[in-house]
């Protein structure tokens, strides 16, 4: 049993090599920024590529089976912006979806063009996942169901084969933030606060 | 004589390693499955509600209900926050408002504490959606999605010594039922399965 012990204690702390390193590199880059509208980083997304930013909005949808993607909108609800937890966050949860958050991360940029369409369409044939196809910025739980079937995902690439053949540039862009943080900025409750959904379980902040 | 103590020699050594050999291969065995066995309940948990995620939802319940709402159409400008707070009263009577927007022209979709509510501003139908976490699904497919680096450390050690488990296990037995007798073919039953769904599946070969 010792002897068992003592192994998992050596392999945890030689995994965990390194990891301090990389916290105080993370720290470092943690400078202070102001919180700006999702609407003001899709419009200037070229200012904003992997820089780390501090974006505002309301909370629309969770996806609910992974946690892994969510989407916050802007004063214009048609400007949705998804976001990924980073490692140190892990998952969103549900109870996030209405509130006003302040999300603090990288933002991603993934160029989709005809090269990247092929290698989709051939992963997609060999049932891959891809991170192109998470797009259901609207909230509807029908279309996160159906972005596991195959014909959803083929109509998914033929519209970005669409997007691609329309645009001058000759490919399309995705835009989303990979969140090291975030926290709830504003819940709307009702008149009678203990009968608030406003409670102190809801105002949890991630990090 | 002397070439038969010789001989007598060789098997005593190898008998004294196999021995060791076996006393602590059982002790890893044990003491891995002892420590391990947490981890194997949460994997294979988790495992087989990721398995049928298509199917549903393992880590919430989702309830959905259709509403009726009277006196429309409304406009925006109408739907002030009171205004939707009384509606939400009176039609979802015991669900807490959070918040609203409206996603179109003609519909408003309204926050409340375990979900939201779709209505279309025109012709009244709604629909109210609520969301429950599911319990012990919840949790284990939350640690299944690897949420923390030091969880993926941990599961990393897990992976490994479930290598050693499956390696350790099948030299437990001596004997008819052990890896030279019932042991080998069952062992050859479980590595011929997956092979073959290589076979039909990933290489297409018939």
């Amino acid at each position: 049993m010792k002897k068992v012990l003592t192994l998992l204690l050596i392999a945890v702390v030689l995994f965990s090599c390194g990891t301090k390193k990389q916290k105080e590199n993370q720290e470092t880059t943690t400078n202070k920024l102001t919180a700006i509208s999702v609407d003001k980083i899709l419009s200037n997304t070229s200012d904003y590529v992997n820089k780390e930013v501090m974006v505002e909005g309301l909370v629309n949808h969770v996806c609910s089976h992974s946690g892994k993607r969510m989407f916050v909108l802007g004063e214009n609800p048609d400007n949705a912006l998804k976001i990924t937890p980073n490692s140190k966050i892990g998952i969103f949860e549900k109870k996030l979806e209405g509130n006003i958050v302040i999300i603090k991360g990288v933002l991603k940029e993934l160029i989709i063009d005809d090269e990247y369409v092929a290698q989709l369409e051939q992963e997609t044939a060999e049932n891959m996942d891809h991170e192109a196809l998470h797009d259901h910025s609207d909230g509807d739980h029908k279309e996160e169901e159906e972005a596991a079937v195959d014909s959803s995902r083929i109509k998914q690439i033929e519209q970005m084969k669409a997007d691609i053949a329309e645009s001058e540039k000759g490919f399309v862009a995705q835009y989303w933030i990979e969140a090291s943080k975030v926290e709830i900025k504003e819940c709307e409750q009702e008149e009678a606060k203990s009968d608030s959904c406003c409670d102190e379980e809801n105002k949890e902040e991630t990090h | 004589m002397s070439e038969d103590l010789t001989i007598f020699g060789h098997f005593f050594i190898i008998h004294f390693f196999a021995m060791k050999f076996r006393k602590l291969n059982r002790a890893l065995h044990r003491d891995l499955g002892y420590i391990f066995f947490a981890m194997t309940v949460i994997y294979g948990l988790s495992g087989i509600a990721l398995n049928h995620i298509n199917d549903w939802n393992p880590n919430y319940v989702i309830k959905t209900k259709e509403i009726q709402i009277q006196n429309t159409p409304f406009n925006h400008d109408q739907l002030t926050r009171e205004k939707v707070i009384t509606l939400l009263n009176e039609y979802a009577s015991g669900e807490k408002y959070k918040n609203h927007y409206f996603p179109s022209d003609d519909k408003i979709k309204i926050f409340i504490k375990d979900g939201s509510v779709i209505i279309n501003t025109q012709t009244g139908s709604g629909m109210i959606e609520t969301s429950k976490r599911r319990a012990i699904f919840h949790q284990v497919n939350y640690l299944h999605y690897n949420p923390q680096k030091w969880w993926t450390i941990f599961s990393d050690i897990y992976a490994a010594s479930l290598i050693i488990l499956a390696i350790t296990g099948l030299f437990i037995l001596k004997g008819k039922n052990g890896i030279t007798g019932r042991g080998a073919w069952l062992t050859i039953l479980g590595i011929l399965i997956p092979v073959f769904f290589l076979l039909f599946y990933y290489w297409k070969l018939f």
